[in-house]
């Protein structure tokens, strides 16, 4: 299930552009982030995959169908959307009802959708609380009820703006094992964020966007490597970068993993010492 | 729709001290409808508000408006008035007559909704919402009544930014909005849900930072914003006040009539 961009345009009403001529194509099974400072365009963007905004010029095609012609509610099915302010959809009595709305939308059988919502809820850690009303819970639980409802829609494409804002660390973990669990089952994931730890140690490519366009796009290795692209952007680079360097690394590392891994070869041997030699 | 009104512009109402413009409004109103006579209110039409709407370059916007709000009304009250009266027709027309105290009634009420309407257009054209709140405020009006209006004015917007946002999300869920009339209520609830709900917590949250910045606080407050105002401007809104009263004192004690 693949996502196609092409030299998309949109115009808000009060005449900002918002994006001048993006061309992106999302592979089925990628885990993709965009990045870029606030404004750069990035929800904007995202909010095309599922037809919520309509390209005022250019096409956006999901599976090969362009989602002018679609509602959103058709779209629900291919693309499910986590926003940013869990606030803006939590209506329900309970955390359970409010996760199964989207299945029961989507006309799902009964057995499929408990099987989803059971998922979901393990998944977000919120099983414990499946009966409790979500206005009870935190502010962090609410955003993770937000994508156990869209989880368990079990579309093939995922898309999450800011999935990890306002969580904690054990928060900001079950969102990486959520899209480990995605990737695992095949599914396409966007994800917007701001925080690049996470992004570097949960994405494999990244997207960097500047006043509306793409300004780069490549493995997550490299592009947090690109200290211009960085810069462009206005984005910090991943804090493991920032050590690395300043420890004067020839090769910065990106993750924590990558970090200890590489430590671990100076350990065992001066002949794979990062700086050769 | 409140948001819409005032324009920014430069003109000499423009730069008037709000509590000037609401000044001049409320005399025009009280005079208008002080006195019995066609002339009055006509001349201020003519005199007043009119020239104030060119002088401050919203003349065309104002005739817009008056149309848009006042034409059925007066279309209505000529036909209702100028043709069921008690007196003698004015012209007869078979079953129905014009009635000349009909049509008179029907005129002056028009003219007097015209000034109304008018003065009060001039008004938030000209003036910018938040700074006719911080005048009044300025001149000794409760800061709770400033707030109670400007956060109306304010909500407004939001709450349609917010329902908006609200259902973007729960179509994303694949809600249909579109199926039927059952259909529809039935959508209602995961549209009015979070709407109600979020306005509720943000109350108690804008209870709470409003008080961490002494909302309550007893003492005279001084302004952030000081809003221009001139001895000429004190001179003119103590006249009008004068010309107010006198109006109303003549009026009550059938001086004029």
């Amino acid at each position: 299930m693949s996502i196609r961009v092409e030299g998309l345009h949109f115009g808000y009403p009060d005449g900002v552009t918002a994006l001048c001529g993006v061309d992106l194509v999302v592979e089925s099974g990628e885990r993709i982030a965009i990045i870029g400072e606030n404004g750069a365009g990035k929800t904007t963007l995202v909010r095309h995959f599922n037809g919520i905004m309509k390209p005022t010029s250019g096409r956006v095609l999901v599976n090969g169908v362009d989602t002018a012609t679609r509602e959103v509610s058709q779209l629900a099915r291919e693309v499910g959307y986590v926003f940013q302010n869990p606030h803006e959809q939590l209506f329900a009595r309970t955390v359970r009802a409010e996760v199964e709305f989207g299945p029961r939308n989507l006309g799902y059988p009964a057995g499929r959708r408990r099987r989803l919502v059971d998922w979901a809820l393990e998944a977000t850690r919120l099983t414990a609380h499946s009966d409790a009303h979500p206005y009870e819970l935190s502010l962090a639980e609410r955003k993770r009820v937000a994508i156990a409802s869209v989880l368990a829609m079990d579309t093939p494409i995922v898309v999450l703006d800011e999935p990890t804002t306002g969580q904690d660390c054990a928060g900001v973990n079950d969102v990486g094992s959520i899209l480990a669990q995605l990737r695992d089952s095949g599914r396409t994931v966007v994800g917007v964020t701001h925080d690049m730890d996470f992004c570097a140690e949960n994405f494999d490519r990244v997207v960097v966007m500047a006043r509306g366009r793409i300004v780069a796009d490549g493995p997550t290795a490299e592009i947090f490597r690109d200290d211009a692209v960085l810069a462009e952007a206005a984005v910090e680079a991943p804090s493991m970068t920032r050590l690395t360097r300043r420890l004067g690394w020839n090769r910065s590392a990106i993750t924590v993993e990558e970090l200890v891994s590489r430590l671990d070869h100076r350990e065992r041997g001066p002949s794979d010492h990062p700086h050769g030699q | 729709m409140t948001q819409d009104f005032y324009r920014p512009g430069t003109s000499l109402i423009h730069r008037w001290n709000p509590v000037t413009t609401l000044s001049l409004s409320l005399t025009l109103v009280v005079t208008a409808f002080a006195s019995q006579a066609l002339w009055l209110p006509a001349a201020l039409l003519v005199f007043v508000v009119f020239p104030a709407a060119l002088v401050s370059g919203v003349f065309r916007r104002l005739l817009a408006w008056l149309a848009r709000f006042l034409l059925p009304v007066i279309l209505l009250l000529f036909v209702i008035q100028g043709l069921y009266h008690q007196d003698g027709p004015l012209l007869d027309l078979g079953p129905v007559g014009v009635h000349l105290d009909g049509v008179l009634f029907a005129t002056r009420t028009a003219l007097r909704l015209l000034v109304l309407t008018g003065a009060f257009l001039l008004l938030l054209f000209t003036t910018h919402p938040g700074e006719l709140m911080t005048a009044l405020v300025a001149h000794g009006m409760p800061p709770k009544i400033s707030y109670l209006v400007s956060a109306t004015m304010q909500i407004v917007p939001a709450f349609r930014q917010r329902a908006h946002s609200i259902l973007d999300a729960q179509r994303a869920r694949g809600l249909r909005t579109a199926a039927g009339p059952i259909g529809r209520v039935r959508a209602l609830v995961p549209l009015v849900g979070p709407l109600v709900l979020g306005a509720l917590s943000e109350v108690d949250e804008r209870a709470v930072a409003m008080e961490a910045r002494a909302f309550g606080a007893t003492t005279r407050r001084t302004s952030y914003t000081v809003i221009a105002d001139s001895a000429a401007q004190r001179v003119s809104r103590w006249s009008m006040l004068v010309i107010t009263i006198a109006v109303i004192v003549l009026s009550a004690t059938g001086v004029i009539r």
